[in-house]
């Protein structure tokens, strides 16, 4: 039974090294909630505490423990509804991006599969599945005010799906959204999806159908939030589909 | 932190909290290998080291919704984390079992809102500051702290183990706490609430 101040104060060592019993933590929270001496206290020593494994050097873990971390935050984004890896905002209804939606939730775990297979992650460049013959991947270099940003696509032909994954890409104006379109071998381009890069600069956009045939994919900034039916810019991001 | 340091983190939070699988990338870059060493000098065993490593940066990935800059740093959020689940991991229990900091606690705790003093100095200097402020510590204290926050032991348990009063443990533990604390600061390491 703890029945004084020198007695919540004994514990907070404890506390802050995560060795306290339940019932101790117990009350010494409550004793916080009105008593500034112990948690002063208790800031100090938890910011000693925190500080302790600085001291140590750091430790290359196995090459593989960082894709299976990916791949067990993918898999488990794919069945969570909170998930951000594929998100491409439908254009303005009833056009085709607005039929893609339960698409989206057929393939999504087509899509990790496919994001994975492109790297997806901070290294980038790591290839952690390699391609199926069923698909075909290609690349979208950024220019003008894109440059440095880049598109990988990987089409699951067999599947109809293809994934593009964006990184490099800089925030669009306000009120502006960066808009992918589908450049065939002949005719206008086609609008694909509207999309705003993640804050650091990355995005993951879904397209419920194969890219084969097509000329070239390409990604212009347009006005928002519904992006527009034919380019008003030259593209700033591109890439030929052979 | 520096306001970048902090900034950055901020960003990544963000990214975290909506489920953003590159972000989590991003934090395994930043800090898995230092995850990885207090994993391992925690349970010793790579398997076991590497099995904490990825809970832990999978929690924080899921609850980074939770995660309040202004109250602790990420990768103080991130380590302590880690640290719980490893000595979970060696001691065979579930996490909480025994009123370990979590998450929730460790955000409520004060901390300073406008300066986070780890990211002013590079990792080496930090991490020899740290060093000679353990170093400094008679070696009784050193090995309280030590026992505590790398094994687990509760003050009974470093009692037994150092044959020594419970009364002791406790004010020796208390002592090298504050004592870490303020070396610390004076390295700009920490700053006085």
């Amino acid at each position: 039974m703890i029945s004084d101040h020198a007695e919540y104060e004994e514990l907070v060592p404890a506390y802050v090294l995560g060795v306290a019993d339940p019932e101790e933590v117990r009350k010494l929270r409550e004793h916080l909630r009105g008593c500034d001496a112990c948690t002063r206290l208790t800031g100090r020593l938890q910011r000693a505490a925190s500080l302790l494994p600085l001291e140590l050097e750091p430790a290359e873990a196995p090459a593989d423990l960082r894709e299976r971390l990916l791949r067990a935050a993918a898999e488990e984004a794919g069945t969570d509804s909170r998930s951000k890896p594929v998100i491409p905002l439908p254009k303005r209804p009833p056009r085709a991006p607005r039929r893609l939606l339960p698409a989206v939730r057929r393939a999504t775990a087509l899509a990790v599969a496919a994001a994975f297979a492109l790297g997806l992650g901070a290294g980038l460049g790591t290839r952690l599945i390699p391609p199926a013959a069923s698909e075909a991947r290609y690349t979208l270099q950024g220019t003008g005010a894109m440059a440095g940003a880049e598109g990988r696509v990987a089409d699951l032909r067999s599947d109809g799906v293809t994934v593009v994954w964006f990184s490099g890409l800089p925030q669009p104006a306000p009120g502006h959204v960066d808009e992918l379109w589908l450049i065939p071998r002949q005719g206008q381009p086609q609008a694909a999806a509207v999309f705003v890069p993640n804050a650091g600069g990355s995005q993951v956009v879904l397209l419920p159908r194969s890219v084969a045939g097509l000329k070239a994919l390409a990604v212009t900034e347009e006005p928002g939030p519904n992006g527009s039916s034919q380019p008003t810019q030259q593209p700033q991001l591109i890439g030929s589909i052979s | 932190m520096s306001g970048e340091g902090r900034e950055a983190d901020t960003r990544l939070v963000a990214d975290l909290a909506v489920g953003d699988v590159a972000a989590l990338a991003a934090l395994y870059d930043r800090y898995g290998a230092l995850a990885y060493a207090l994993a391992m000098r925690v349970v010793g065993d790579p398997g076991k080291a590497e099995d904490v490593v990825q809970e832990a940066f999978l929690n924080v990935w899921r609850k980074a919704g939770t995660f309040d800059p202004a109250r602790g740093s990420l990768r103080s959020w991130l380590l302590a984390t880690v640290r719980n689940r490893a000595v979970d991991s060696l001691r065979g229990r579930a996490g909480r079992e025994r009123g370990e900091l979590g998450l929730e606690e460790i955000l409520e705790l004060p901390a300073s809102p406008a300066h986070d003093p780890w990211a002013e100095v590079s990792r080496a200097f930090e991490r020899d500051a740290v060093r000679e402020a353990l170093d400094r510590l008679p070696s009784e204290q050193r090995q309280s702290v030590e026992l505590a926050y790398y094994a687990g032991y509760t003050y009974r348990e470093i009692a037994e183990s150092e044959r020594v009063p419970l009364s002791t443990v406790k004010g020796r533990m208390r002592l090298a706490l504050e004592k870490l604390h303020s070396y610390l600061a004076g390295k700009g390491l920490h700053d006085d609430l």
